[in-house]
């Protein structure tokens, strides 16, 4: 009954976000981009779905980071399942982030992929969980399996800072909430802000409710076959 | 670190005895060398520009080949037990393990680099030894985490394929800084000292160097 709830207050809230992206908001009226004379007119509302990807993929690395430390110290294969999990969803939100962004870069810099170091560096992000599962996929022996790819998935985080500093240290064209070169980056009106917040928490729940179905899904397929 | 070096000595014994991944490296390396140099016009100046690219990469497949070998051949051999059960800590075997690959990978290093040289017809605009620096600073940045994987994958199926893929990924910073800092020695004539991506190269591998050995005590584990 509960998820129930939670998946009505879930479309809700995901629904109101898009309508409010697409039909709210009008053509872009602050410059979104750090140059003046922003091409874009309403082609900057992809921002609203492919931003909130971006912190989803923050927090899904983040869960694999402490659930496999949390499984190395107490060997509870649970964590285990919550950071390949974790991972599984990851690559999803990852693969969306990327393609969305793909279609942002088209619009503001003329090419789906031009190398910025923000993309780049997504791409690194998304070959880290796609090796973190090809890895799983490779072991056979629960245990080793687990123990494995928990030093992976601690080992792989490193690629998160390097993300999210890379747009500061490489030269960049991305829009940057702290941007080093005019001193502020772009702001949101508070109409685009509230979207923006609805945005991101629709994205985050959605990987809460994606992450807790895997979960279950995995245990209760442990649970048939009567392995750990 | 002394019974580092001495256990990097004894691999570097038995290496040396038949030789048999040291040739394999160089040969693989030659032989990279050689059709890279079928890609494109040997005399032709955009094989200038893409140069320090080429010889980055032909060290890096090299490096990874030999890389693949360290803790799969104590398992060949059956003496990984005894390593483990040996009265030296599981870091200071990681240690020699590293001082081990990187003695291959320098001599690889020496050896192609000339070659690259000739094969090529290139001239260097910067220093050769800066060139040769930024070249081992950039293999100590995959021999630490290629070690490193190589012991993480001991239990998994095609593992020569899965070092590769797992390594690239957590190595890529090192190897598009490693690029860059050779571009600049090697086509702009730049001071080694002038360089911002060396302190990068530095950092990343300083915190890959301790989180590897944070780890390994639990890579080894039965």
């Amino acid at each position: 009954m509960r998820v129930y709830i939670y998946l009505t207050f879930l479309y809700v809230i995901v629904l109101v976000g898009m309508y409010r992206a697409l039909v709210v908001l009008g053509p872009l009226s602050t410059s979104l981009l750090r140059y003046a004379g922003d091409p874009m007119q309403h082609g900057y509302k992809i921002f609203f779905f492919t931003m909130p990807n971006a912190p989803v993929v923050y927090l899904s690395f983040i869960v694999v980071l402490i659930s496999s430390i949390v499984y190395l110290k107490t060997r509870d294969s649970k964590w285990d399942i919550l950071a390949a999990s974790s991972a599984k969803i990851g690559i999803i939100f990852t693969t969306i982030l990327l393609i969305s962004g793909a279609i942002f870069s088209n619009l503001a810099w003329g090419a789906y992929w031009n190398w910025d170091p923000r993309q780049t560096t997504t791409l690194f992000l998304w070959f880290i969980l796609a090796a973190y599962l090809s890895l799983r996929s490779a072991i056979d022996n629960p245990q080793s399996k687990a123990r494995t790819s928990a030093i992976l998935g601690i080992f792989g985080f490193v690629g998160v800072p390097l993300a999210h500093i890379s747009a500061t240290i490489w030269t960049s064209n991305h829009p940057q909430l702290y941007d080093k070169v005019s001193g502020a980056g772009f702001k949101l009106g508070n109409q685009e802000l509230i979207t923006f917040i609805l945005m991101v928490m629709g994205a985050i729940m959605i990987y809460l409710y994606l992450i807790w179905i895997t979960f279950r899904t995995k245990k209760m397929e442990i649970f048939k076959n009567g392995r750990v | 670190m002394r019974k580092s070096l001495i256990l990097a000595k004894k691999d570097l014994k038995i290496e040396f005895r038949n030789r048999s991944t040291l040739n394999l490296m160089f040969l693989f390396s030659f032989i990279i060398l050689l059709t890279f140099n079928f890609a494109s016009d040997p005399f032709s100046t955009q094989l200038r520009d893409i140069a320090p690219g080429l010889l980055w990469f032909v060290l890096l497949f090299a490096g990874l080949l030999g890389i693949s070998k360290t803790f799969i051949k104590e398992i060949d051999s059956g003496t990984i037990e005894g390593l483990k059960s040996a009265p030296i800590s599981y870091n200071e075997i990681l240690i020699g393990k590293i001082i081990y690959n990187l003695t291959l990978i320098i001599i690889i290093e020496i050896i192609t680099f000339p070659l690259f040289m000739v094969l090529f017809n290139y001239t260097i605009a910067g220093n050769i030894f800066s060139t040769l620096a930024i070249l081992t600073l950039g293999s100590i940045g995959f021999v630490v985490v290629g070690s490193f994987i190589s012991a993480l994958i001991i239990g998994v199926q095609n593992r020569g394929l899965m070092l590769q893929v797992i390594a690239m990924p957590l190595l890529i910073p090192v190897i598009i800084s490693t690029i860059l800092a050779l571009r600049e020695v090697m086509i702009f004539g730049k001071s080694i000292f002038d360089i911002s991506e060396i302190i990068f190269i530095v950092g990343y591998v300083l915190i890959m160097a301790t989180l590897s050995l944070l780890l390994f005590e639990y890579v080894l584990e039965e």
